[in-house]
């Protein structure tokens, strides 16, 4: 309630200096203009389309509808409109989503159009529209390479807690929930979704966080032949190293 | 974003108080349109201004610039301040500056690692300083260089420039050396200096690298940000995982702005588990022969003592004792423990989100290929529920430690509420699993002190505390 007073009392205080003010506020890329512009972005997208351009800082009177596609940005950069939206919800609604304000902004005359969901601070996926030809736009996976892994991990019974790749190396800490059993079974498999996230990188690192804290690392290379038959059990063995880290 | 916004509305209020003895100030202070942005082939993502409190003695103006289609959070952006002050403190705040850049100096420090405490590499900062009449520039480039040879090179270029004594010009440019696609710090001095050309009277200008390419928007093969070698390994790599992808039944390519990626989809996982995360992760992750081969490597390694948690066995599916439908199929979908199933149903905002977008399903017109990036969603879908329900068991763990430990402590009940409320808040502030649980929680639980009493409650109901 608080929260909502505030805002009501800002945007009465705003809209004064608006018609009152005699400093000039540079008004190419106003908040009210993008504001404006997500508005009829997503005008017309039926009654579904609760959009909020308005925001919420209390937090408090959030309803589903109006957190699952909120923050839209537009930002018209030559020949190019560059749309941002937030989503909360992860599926594959989500392309119809992006789809949905790509055809907007097509209607609004745009021919080269990127879409952009976020989840959060994240960016997750991007929709891409070259020379107004919808019919072949295309979709990316725009996850940070980081984020990529950690949401692919995200189905193994871990918890993640940190995430770092560069060029040669993708190293991930956890905590494995699960038991003994399955234990290397998991830790094959999830070297396996590192390298497809990161197909780049030399070698592979997972630090499991627990009792003790133990680094486990093999090369890129190894882990593909062990993969395609090419290595024997024990010979896949020696290629993993194991190294007990001090405990932080 | 939310803050940005913030700013925006308190930058206005602030702007109130300034009507009321503008006439000091200049009527308008120097920007840039988006248009000329887009004329140096950058994006210009914000800009806002606003002056002091009544009485204050200042306005300001500010722009933020991006390259096309550059990711933000890479954080490289060029920012533009412009200040006016009544009094003396533009001379002052340039005086500082200058300060500042005289007493650099280049430094190389031991690089301790975060999780082994030992010397990893170094880390070393190099300092550029230059003055001229009025202006003067600073450039820092640090390097994060590893003993294995991984690292990085992060740059910050700042501008200082005072005209009339009065208006203080500030550039700021920043990024990660190998990731911009366009020039952004040859392009921070041509964009200062067209500030500077708009205030009235002004003759201070920066220098500007000539030989430098501003023609921007030139999208290069550093685009990528990845080294030749490392080209060379994705080749290589997404090789082998179509061949294995073949081996198993299949796999998609994926779209990303450093190339395509591969991911390997298992025709037949034997496992029938639908699109639960159990369902996922053996149909991109699974494979028998795999299982077996590696239950024999584990023969030559280690025991993983002391680094599993041993909630559940991870290859099947869950038994929940619990008296809820709910609670079981929440289990079962999210392949997570009873407590953390118990914790998500209670709490977890995503299902009704959910429900309230259904009719975007069918959007994308079938012609369109959707299947890569729907392996993608699908899973992910799944992947952040388990996780969120997983952090709920995680934080309630982190409550029930402190809380007993106040609790041997001989502390009583309300006490031990306050206490653990403030050490949990405190110790998990900021943490990236805790934004999550805020804004994916529904009600009161967006909270998080609300979920600390709720997991106090568990503990005191359970007799534990």
């Amino acid at each position: 309630m608080k929260g909502k007073l505030l805002l009501l009392l800002l945007i009465l205080i705003g809209g004064y200096v608006y018609f009152n003010g005699n400093f000039h506020v540079p008004d190419n890329l106003s908040p009210e203009r993008v504001m404006d512009t997500a508005k009829n972005m997503t005008k017309g997208l039926g009654e579904t389309s609760s959009t909020t351009e308005t925001q919420s800082p209390g937090g408090e009177e959030i309803s589903g509808m109006e957190t699952t596609l909120e923050n839209i940005t537009v930002v018209d950069s030559g020949n190019w409109t560059v749309i941002h939206f937030e989503t909360s919800v992860i599926d594959e609604g989500l392309l119809g989503r992006a789809y949905v304000l790509a055809q907007k902004a097509y209607e609004n005359g745009s021919r080269n159009i990127r879409v952009e969901a976020y989840f959060g601070d994240e960016p997750l996926i991007a929709l891409i529209v070259k020379n107004g030809d919808l019919d072949n736009a295309t979709f990316e996976d725009i996850r940070r390479p980081e984020f990529r892994i950690e949401t692919d991990l995200g189905l193994f019974d871990v918890l993640v807690h940190s995430v770092t790749v560069t060029n040669d190396t993708a190293s991930v800490s956890l905590e494995y929930l699960a038991g003994e059993d399955s234990f290397w079974r998991d830790y094959a498999k999830m070297s396996l979704a590192m390298l497809e996230d990161a197909p780049w990188v030399e070698r592979l690192e997972i630090i499991y966080l627990g009792e003790r804290n133990v680094s486990v690392s093999v090369s890129s290379d190894s882990l593909l032949k062990a993969l395609s038959g090419e290595l024997s059990p024990e010979e896949f063995a020696r290629e993993i190293r194991v190294v007990e880290i001090r405990k932080s | 974003m939310m803050l940005k916004k913030m700013v925006i509305f308190l930058g206005v209020t602030l702007l109130l108080a300034l009507s009321v003895s503008a006439s000091q100030f200049p009527d308008q202070l120097p920007s840039i349109t988006k248009e000329e942005a887009e004329s140096l082939g950058l994006i210009l993502t914000f800009s806002n201004g606003g002056g002091g409190w009544e009485g204050s003695n200042y306005v300001n103006s500010y722009q933020d610039f991006i390259c096309p289609h550059r990711n933000e959070s890479l954080n490289n952006y060029i920012r533009i301040v412009v200040t006016y002050y009544t009094d003396n403190e533009a001379v002052e705040q340039f005086g500082w500056f200058v300060k500042l850049g005289r007493n650099q100096t280049d430094r190389v420090e031991d690089l301790i690692g975060f999780w082994s405490g030992e010397v990893e590499g170094t880390e070393s900062y190099q300092y550029n300083f230059n003055e001229g009449p009025n202006y003067a520039d600073l450039r820092e480039v640090y390097e994060k260089r590893y003993f294995d040879g991984t690292g990085f090179v992060s740059i910050k270029h700042t501008y200082a420039a005072l005209v009339d004594d009065h208006y203080y010009v500030y550039g700021e440019v920043e990024y990660l050396k190998g990731t911009n696609a366009c020039n952004l710090e040859a392009l921070a001095p041509v964009l200062l200096n067209m500030y500077l050309e708009r205030i009235p009277n002004s003759t201070v200008r920066v220098p500007v690298n000539t030989s430098v390419d501003i023609s921007g928007g030139s999208e290069s093969s550093s685009e990528t940000g990845l080294s030749p070698d490392a080209v060379r390994r994705m080749n290589e790599t997404n090789g082998g995982l179509r061949t294995i992808g073949e081996n198993w039944g299949g796999f998609v390519v994926v779209k990303t702005p450093k190339g395509d990626i591969i991911r390997v989809i298992n025709s037949n996982p034997g496992y029938s588990g639908g699109s639960s995360a159990l369902g996922w992760k053996t149909k991109y992750y699974g494979n028998k022969a795999l299982d077996a081969f590696i239950d024999q490597v584990a023969n030559y390694l280690p025991k993983p003592l002391g680094l599993f948690k041993d909630y559940f066995k991870a290859d099947k599916d869950i038994n929940v004792f619990s008296d809820s439908e709910a609670v079981k199929k929440t289990a079962k979908d999210l392949h997570v423990d009873e407590k953390s199933a118990s914790f998500y149903n209670g709490m977890s905002d995503i299902e009704n989100r959910e429900k309230a977008l259904s009719p975007y399903k069918n959007a994308v017109p079938s012609n369109i290929e959707t299947k890569p990036i729907e392996v993608v969603l699908n899973s992910m879908g799944v992947a952040i529920k388990k996780t969120l329900a997983q952090d709920y068991r995680w934080e309630f763990e982190a409550t029930a430690k402190v809380a007993i430990r106040y609790k041997k402590a001989g502390m009583k009940y309300r006490d031990i509420i306050r206490n653990t409320i403030d050490e949990v808040r405190d110790t998990t502030a900021g943490m990236h699993r805790v934004n999550m649980m805020n804004r994916n929680s529904k009600g009161d639980f967006r909270d998080q002190e609300a979920r600390i009493r709720f997991y106090i409650n568990k503990l005191y109901e359970e007799g534990i505390i």
